[in-house]
């Protein structure tokens, strides 16, 4: 009767309850929109980290190898790389285990010079770990290609370099000597991550392999057919195949890498929480307006219910009730309008162009994809705080003396 | 049996920093099928007699038994539960509630009883036929005569089957006719359902359906009239 009751008394002064549904359902779209596209970017954020070379899993031989594996690739080898990848790629969420050597060297043009970091993979498989290089002039390797380089952007234009020219790479080898050799620019990316922009140069395995006089290789990257199955492919390679294994053997995850992506992340989520609050708090004050105006206005009929036996608590239930219709069908509004809104720009406006962010060498294409859970968290959140700001008034409406409320005009 | 007892009651009402004495010990005593009007001029206390006898409102002083319960020392649920079992209320303005239609208004009380559905459903349709609104059952109140309303409060007011029905200036919001009707109806349910009622009114034609009267002035029982 309660929920019956209070459905009814809603609809009472329609110009009001309407605008405070659109109160509600403004904000509840806004938060819907704001979540799709924060969650789209991050994706999108996600997906260009794991693709820029970083993979899903990193596999080495220790766990000082994170920290300082660039500088000493050597102390790090695999004794059998090999086995550990027949091993992976028995799982069929692996779609590919990639040997990896990664070092620091000086590359020299013909004036200019400058630390680049060299990432090194077999050519046949660059393009499973390298999937989001974007070459923008020359090509990509191919498995015939030894003693070649593709420059990053922005290491091609500080040593100004391009494709065709010559350039020396020196870096110290794994007998501690120092080591020069002559490389052709056959190619040009963009890596989307100007921190990667300004400083990535990419070899073919074999001609690392060979240039540091090493055998194997000190990393294992694995990347798999989707994102999701991170963690249970980590569980089953530290849980199944670690004890198997004559060698010592650390797995890290892709996001335990990716500190760049975990600071957008937490900005982003600071943000959501803000935006939600400052939201959150204009429905509050709206609701309270509202409920207020309700209870003064009913303060006989209040009076009248009490009189004929309501418990406090009965009427205290009414206005929350008549909180939680208003929270919900301004919940359920906003949500269709926020989906309705994010279909309309994804489909018909094909998205919208966000300039580059910080730390990104260029913009994109935003699209709105809110998520499901998301989308049922606002419409709680909506009806709970709804419900909530329903108490103050509520409680004043109880307050008054009986025989005082029916007396009031 | 006596079924309402005030025995040197007072009360004193705040007035911007005043306190106004309202009633000054009154003396009352109604007996169960008794049908009683509180008569006197505007500001008499005859609201505050029946909102203490309601227990809507509380003396400040005195005695208040009401069906052998002791008003005062109640706490505010059992007050509650007390008036929706007890006491049926009938007011000026009929303060019905207007989202409700005349049935559903009608039920209110005894959906507080957690009467069942069912069981609702046969006294409020019985009720309806004894106040003659059966063609109006759906009707908002908003819908509805100022008699046909009043005729809704008083089936609301006795579907719970009270001792004692309290009524103030039942017929103050209606002409006379249709406040005639509204008496006669009273008096019958008072007559087949031996329901005890007391009215405060300023209307003679009210009284005139009671077999006592008892005139408040300045907050005293000065004169009693039985007939």
């Amino acid at each position: 009767m309660t929920l019956f009751l209070a459905l009814r008394n809603l609809f009472r002064n329609k110009r009001r309850t309407m605008l405070t549904l659109t109160a509600i359902t403004t904000g509840i779209m806004a938060l819907v929109l704001f979540d799709g596209f924060v969650r789209y970017t991050l994706w999108g954020l996600q997906e260009s980290t794991i693709r820029n070379g970083l993979g899903h899993l990193q596999l080495a031989t220790a766990e000082e190898y994170f920290t300082t594996g660039n500088f000493d690739p050597f102390s790090y080898l695999f004794t059998d790389p090999e086995e550990i990848t027949k091993k992976l790629k028995v799982l069929p969420e692996v779609r590919e285990v990639i040997p990896q050597v990664t070092f620091s060297a000086t590359l020299a043009g013909a004036e200019k010079s400058g630390i680049v970091m060299v990432q090194a993979v077999p050519a046949e498989l660059s393009h499973s770990l390298l999937s989001f290089r974007n070459i923008i002039d020359g090509r990509d390797f191919t498995a015939a290609d030894r003693y070649r380089v593709i420059l990053a952007r922005g290491v091609a234009e500080k040593i100004g370099a391009r494709v065709g020219d010559t350039l020396t790479m020196m870096a110290v080898t794994r007998n501690g000597g120092l080591n020069a050799a002559d490389l052709e620019v056959i190619g040009i990316a963009s890596l989307g991550l100007r921190e990667l922009d300004n400083i990535q140069v990419y070899l073919d395995l074999p001609t690392a392999m060979d240039f540091l006089d090493i055998t194997s290789v000190p990393l294992l990257i694995a990347v798999l057919e989707k994102t999701e199955y991170t963690g249970e492919v980590q569980r089953a390679i530290t849980q199944r195949f670690k004890p198997q294994l004559d060698q010592a053997l650390v797995v890290k995850a892709w996001e335990e890498l990716a500190d760049y992506y975990r600071q957008v992340q937490e900005f982003y989520r600071s943000l959501l929480r803000i935006v939600r609050f400052i939201i959150m708090l204009v429905v509050i004050f709206t609701i309270v307006n509202t409920m207020t105006m309700a209870v003064l206005e009913r303060t006989r009929e209040i009076g009248t219910l009490r009189a004929i036996g309501t418990q406090k608590t009965g009427i205290i239930g009414l206005f929350l009730a008549e909180g939680f219709w208003i929270g919900f069908f301004g919940g359920v509004s906003g949500i269709l309008m926020g989906l309705a809104g994010a279909s309309f720009i994804n489909t018909v406006l094909g998205g919208i162009y966000i300039p580059p962010p910080p730390g990104m060498a260029e913009g994109y294409q935003a699209f709105f994809e809110p998520a499901f859970a998301t989308v049922w968290q606002n419409l709680l959140l909506a009806t709970a705080v709804s419900v909530l700001a329903s108490i103050y008034p509520a409680l004043k409406g109880v307050k008054m003396k009986i025989a005082e409320a029916l007396r009031y005009l | 049996m006596i079924l309402v007892t005030l025995q040197d009651v007072y009360k004193d009402y705040i007035m911007v920093k005043t306190r106004v004495p309202v009633l000054k010990g009154v003396n009352l005593q109604l007996a169960a099928g008794e049908m009683a009007c509180l008569m006197g001029p505007s500001g008499s206390g005859k609201t505050t007699v029946l909102n203490i006898i309601g227990g809507i409102d509380f003396a400040d002083r005195g005695r208040v038994s009401v069906y052998n319960q002791d008003l005062q020392a109640m706490g505010d649920k059992q007050l509650s539960a007390f008036r929706n079992k007890t006491l049926g209320f009938i007011f000026q303005y009929f303060n019905l509630i207007p989202v409700l239609t005349a049935f559903e208004n009608i039920e209110y009380p005894l959906v507080l009883q957690r009467v069942g559905k069912k069981e609702r459903r046969r006294r409020v349709e019985a009720m309806l036929e004894a106040v003659g609104l059966s063609a109006v059952k759906n009707h908002r109140p908003d819908e509805l005569s100022g008699g046909q309303r009043q005729r809704v409060a008083i089936g609301r007011a006795l579907i719970t089957r009270p001792k004692l029905v309290i009524a103030d200036e039942p017929t103050g919001n209606l002409d006379h006719r249709t406040g005639k009707a509204i008496m006669e109806l009273m008096k019958e349910m008072n007559e087949k359902e031996k329901t005890t009622f007391i009215f405060a009114t300023h209307d003679p034609m009210v009284s005139s359906y009671t077999r006592r009267v008892l005139h408040l002035l300045d907050g005293a029982i000065v004169k009693e009239e039985k007939a």
